[in-house]
């Protein structure tokens, strides 16, 4: 049975994860104060999904390494501790459970459909937390931050949808360059 | 060397205003939120914090109004005042966090022996951030002289918008990279600081003055003083 490969991070790798999250904090940028302080449960990561998941999805096929959407998670985490602090549990929980659940499904970042997976499902992985840290700071209860369940529903969805086209349109641009020679 | 300075301790400020956010959001639905927020706005303004606080009210009270104006659609005057109540808390932690400047975080990262790869990728994403402003900005007028309109073709507005950015990044991260092996930069290596970043007698009264304040409102809160 093939294992989950750990490979070190060589300085290239971690200058390519640095700057294509600057990029993908600057284009989430203007949707991510307008949502931030939204109550309703899903919000945020229906409005992060596509944005997240397009350029994630460009830094896991240039650097496929087990560890690499985590490590996307902790700099961008890093930098919005110091907006919201909370923000930064967020994003590192949600890319480690996003970037878990594709290796254990496939092994490693060589198959597009586990870049695919893992850049995906990030923002729906932030949906958890968010609820947690909504009951344990604000302490509104569940049902309070799910409101309506169809429009709850439809967040998820939305939220899933979006984050895979995201990350298949990375894919192609990811595709395209690699043709061209520059990936 | 310590460098004399106004400044919190960065690692402090961030300790404290993750705090200050954690409780801000707990308190916001209390008649008494705005003392809490009078009190470490006046504790900030006596630590020379007045320059963020100018710098942040305007953000401030843009989203109060966009998240108090969001929340009338469907809810009642109470909860229109908690949301203004969470940007208030959000923005009174916002100060704190703010106030530190990204290389003196770094800095005190690497005192505490954070890994190196954290505090390098942390500074590229905070340095970069303005650098692709520009770029985004510069690739944004090329599409406008194209001629070229989201509304009337998206999928080609896309293109010209994301190809062109993808490029930009491979092109700097692949300097970028080059440049610092080049100066003898490596993830697996113990590095010094040029600054020490100090934890001063400033620090600690900053400390004892909000903690104490902290703990007032936290004993109001649990029922202390009914």
């Amino acid at each position: 049975m093939k294992k989950i490969e750990f490979k070190t991070f060589t300085i290239k790798d971690i200058v390519f994860l640095a700057v294509i999250t600057a990029v993908t904090l600057l284009v989430s940028g203007p949707i991510a104060p307008i949502v931030m302080t939204v109550t309703k449960l899903g919000t945020q990561a229906f409005a992060m999904a596509l944005p997240f998941a397009l350029f994630t999805s460009i830094g896991l096929r240039k650097v496929k390494k087990s560890g690499s959407l985590t490590i996307i998670g902790i700099f961008s985490g890093l930098v919005l501790l110091l907006m919201a602090p909370v923000m930064f549990f967020n994003q590192l929980i949600a890319s480690f459970l996003s970037e878990a659940v594709a290796l254990i499904l496939f092994k490693s970042y060589e198959h597009k459909k586990a870049i695919l997976f893992s850049a995906g499902l990030f923002s729906f992985f932030t949906i958890p937390t968010t609820a947690v840290v909504n009951i344990l700071v604000k302490g509104r209860t569940i049902t309070e931050q799910i409101g309506n369940p169809l429009t709850f529903i439809l967040y998820i969805l939305g939220a899933v949808v979006l984050g895979f086209i995201g990350a298949a349109i990375g894919n192609k641009i990811s595709d395209e360059l690699e043709k061209a020679g520059k990936l | 060397m310590c460098k004399e300075s106004y400044a919190i301790h960065p690692i402090l400020s961030l300790i404290y205003s993750l705090l200050l956010f954690v409780v801000g959001l707990l308190f916001v639905k209390q008649i008494w939120f705005w003392l809490f927020f009078v009190t470490f706005l006046i504790l900030f303004l006596l630590f020379r914090f007045e320059k963020i606080i100018i710098k942040t009210i305007p953000f401030i009270l843009i989203f109060g109004l966009i998240m108090s104006g969001l929340t009338i659609i469907n809810g009642n005057k109470s909860d229109v005042l908690y949301a203004f109540y969470r940007v208030l808390a959000l923005g009174l932690a916002a100060i704190l966090s703010i106030s530190v400047k990204p290389i003196n975080l770094v800095r005190a990262f690497n005192q505490l022996h954070f890994p190196r790869w954290i505090s390098l990728g942390f500074l590229i994403v905070i340095r970069f951030m303005q650098i692709f402003c520009e770029e985004i900005k510069q690739i944004r007028q090329a599409i406008v002289l194209r001629g070229i309109r989201f509304i009337n073709t998206p999928v080609l507005w896309s293109r010209a918008f994301f190809i062109p950015l993808i490029i930009r990044v491979l092109s700097i991260s692949e300097g970028l990279a080059i440049s610092l092996e080049t100066r003898g930069f490596a993830t697996n290596i113990e590095s010094s600081s040029y600054q020490i970043i100090c934890f001063k007698r400033r620090d600690l009264i900053f400390s004892c003055l909000f903690l104490a304040c902290l703990a007032f409102y936290i004993y109001w809160f649990s029922g202390g003083y009914r």
